[in-house]
């Protein structure tokens, strides 16, 4: 910040001081958050941990209008998929992994779909109906075409 | 006019390239997966000859397919190969194949109904029991998780009505089922000792289990009760005088379970009471019994893919007699057939996301739970054994 204040006066500067307020803005406040997002038609903007967990423990496979609730989850290995468990839905990976295997092996639902990489993900969500998934913040800027839903 | 093409050539590029670009999401899903088990023992038989060296006689074989049809129906279905020494022969059987209609009032809601051969809400892992991932050990607590009468378990042919809905910060998850149970000569096995001339048709269940959880799963409770009604139809040579009836069970299971990142820790209690009454014969005045049985279950996942399993499990066939020692003067039999404690210690590696292993020791006393299937010989049975397990299982 001093750098930024030694510099104020000229035009140039001034335009700078603005792209870097912009990129401190993109990455500061959201390090380390993951962000819930979903196609633009899903027909919710916020959701509860509650609901999240209903949602990505597969145990409600709807939205409230009755369409597929389509999960996209990187592998159980993955940082950001370990991450997203732990912080947003307070659990951890082998519970989520347990209660998937148990309900698809006994005909009650349908498992997640599972992406390569957050770039697929982005891609699979943007492009699905009733599609809901999840990215770090470094997908912030990119986030065009997907839903970011607020967590209460 | 120049401007006018060139809007019209790119509505269609762009027209095209969304089209292509919305996912078509195929509404079918399909796995499976194969686990072999080695086993061993020093006395006593568990699935095949375990006693007389190595017994690779248990293996488990399975595949399903999920169809999405319409928003608020889905068709699944498994077909499953067990084998499991005498037990079970290795056929092909649909584990369950049934329709499912459901909806969702809310985000953190569902209902519905399911329809077909389903599978009996009983305990925390009888549903999937024979999918090696989904158990903490090899061999589940024998003491709930039978393998004598295991197709009244299984699964059942009629319906089952769930419920998933919250409860303050909680979850609530019911689950009711009416329908008739898989039959088996094992059930002969299971309250006769023995594979009769005679059968058991017209079956019907009622099994429903409550459970309450905190909305992360870190605690959750659950009970389970249930009631079997079996017709037993005695065969031409009219074993032990019995005549045609109904046999009775009513169970219940009340169990708990506490989740940490490292450790679960989990309990389940049980009390079958078997009423044989009806069938006379030898069960005029003596066909009334109560068993009990319970476990005492703690996982440790100390490292990355890497489990460890410590477990207690008791089982007494008749709590008016938990030594035996009745059944021992009146019978002959010995004491120790009436009772089992098995001490089981046990190590999970998860290779990779599809092929894992597991390896465990039970120490045993007692044979209650023994199948007498593949221990036919019940004089040559020891009170004291020792029975080593190992798994490998692949899922696709």
């Amino acid at each position: 910040m001093l750098f930024i204040v030694a510099l104020r006066g000229t035009v140039v500067t001034r335009n700078l001081l603005k792209s870097l307020i912009v990129i401190l803005f993109l990455l500061s406040p959201i390090a380390e958050a993951e962000i819930v997002i979903a196609h633009p038609d899903v027909p919710i903007s916020s959701l509860s941990q509650q609901d999240l967990r209903s949602i990505f423990t597969m145990r409600t496979s709807r939205w409230p209008n009755q369409k597929p609730v389509y999960v996209f989850v990187l592998a159980d290995k993955e940082p950001l998929h370990r991450s997203f468990v732990k912080s947003k839905l307070g659990m951890f990976p082998y519970q989520l992994r347990m209660i998937w295997d148990r309900s698809v092996f006994s005909g009650a639902g349908f498992p997640p779909i599972l992406v390569p990489s957050t770039q697929a993900m982005l891609l699979r969500v943007q492009n699905t109906k009733g599609a809901v998934g999840y990215m770090d913040d470094s997908g912030y800027p990119i986030l065009t075409g997907v839903k970011i839903i607020e967590i209460q | 006019m120049k401007y006018s093409k060139l809007l019209s050539l790119y509505c269609c590029l762009f027209f095209s390239t969304a089209l292509l670009a919305e996912d078509s999401i195929s509404e079918w899903y399909w796995g499976g997966f194969i686990t072999q088990g080695l086993a061993s023992s020093d006395h006593n038989n568990f699935a095949g000859k375990s006693s007389e060296g190595i017994s690779a006689d248990l293996r488990e074989v399975a595949f399903y397919a999920t169809w999405r049809a319409a928003d608020l129906v889905h068709f699944s279905g498994q077909l499953m190969s067990r084998k499991f020494g005498e037990v079970d022969d290795g056929n092909l059987q649909f584990d369950y194949l049934l329709v499912d209609f459901g909806l969702s009032p809310s985000v953190s809601s569902e209902y519905g109904i399911r329809i077909g051969r389903v599978k009996l809400p009983y305990g925390f892992y009888n549903e999937t029991r024979d999918v090696s991932f989904t158990r903490p050990s090899i061999a589940l607590p024998q003491s709930i998780y039978f393998n004598t009468t295991r197709e009244l378990q299984l699964s059942s042919d009629g319906a089952i009505v769930y419920g998933h809905l919250p409860l303050g910060d909680m979850r609530l998850d019911i689950d009711f089922l009416v329908g008739a149970p898989r039959e088996s000569v094992n059930n002969e096995y299971g309250y006769f000792r023995a594979n009769y001339s005679g059968r058991f048709e017209d079956d019907l269940g009622i099994m429903s289990r409550v459970s309450l959880s905190d909305g992360a799963d870190i605690w959750k409770i659950g009970l389970t009760l249930g009631q079997f009604d079996l017709t037993y139809i005695p065969g031409p040579l009219g074993e032990l005088g019995l005549k045609e009836g109904g046999l009775n069970l009513e169970v219940a299971i009340f169990g708990g379970q506490y989740n940490t990142e490292k450790w679960s820790f989990t309990s389940e209690y049980m009390y079958i009471q078997v009423d044989r009454t009806d069938l006379g014969g030898v069960f005029e005045f003596n066909g009334k019994s109560t068993s009990e049985s319970y476990y005492l279950q703690t996982e440790y996942r100390f490292a990355k893919d890497w489990d460890l399993l410590l477990r207690y499990d008791v089982f007494y066939l008749n709590k008016k007699d938990r030594n035996g020692s009745i059944t021992e003067q009146r019978s002959g039999r010995p004491a120790f057939s009436q009772w089992s404690k098995d001490v089981t210690l046990g190590a999970g590696w998860q290779a990779t996301p599809n092929i894992s292993f597991r390896a465990e020791w039970h120490h045993v006393q007692g044979t209650a739970w023994l199948a007498v299937q593949d221990n036919l010989d019940a004089g040559s049975l020891k009170k004291d054994w020792n029975l080593y397990l190992l798994q490998a299982a692949y899922r696709f």
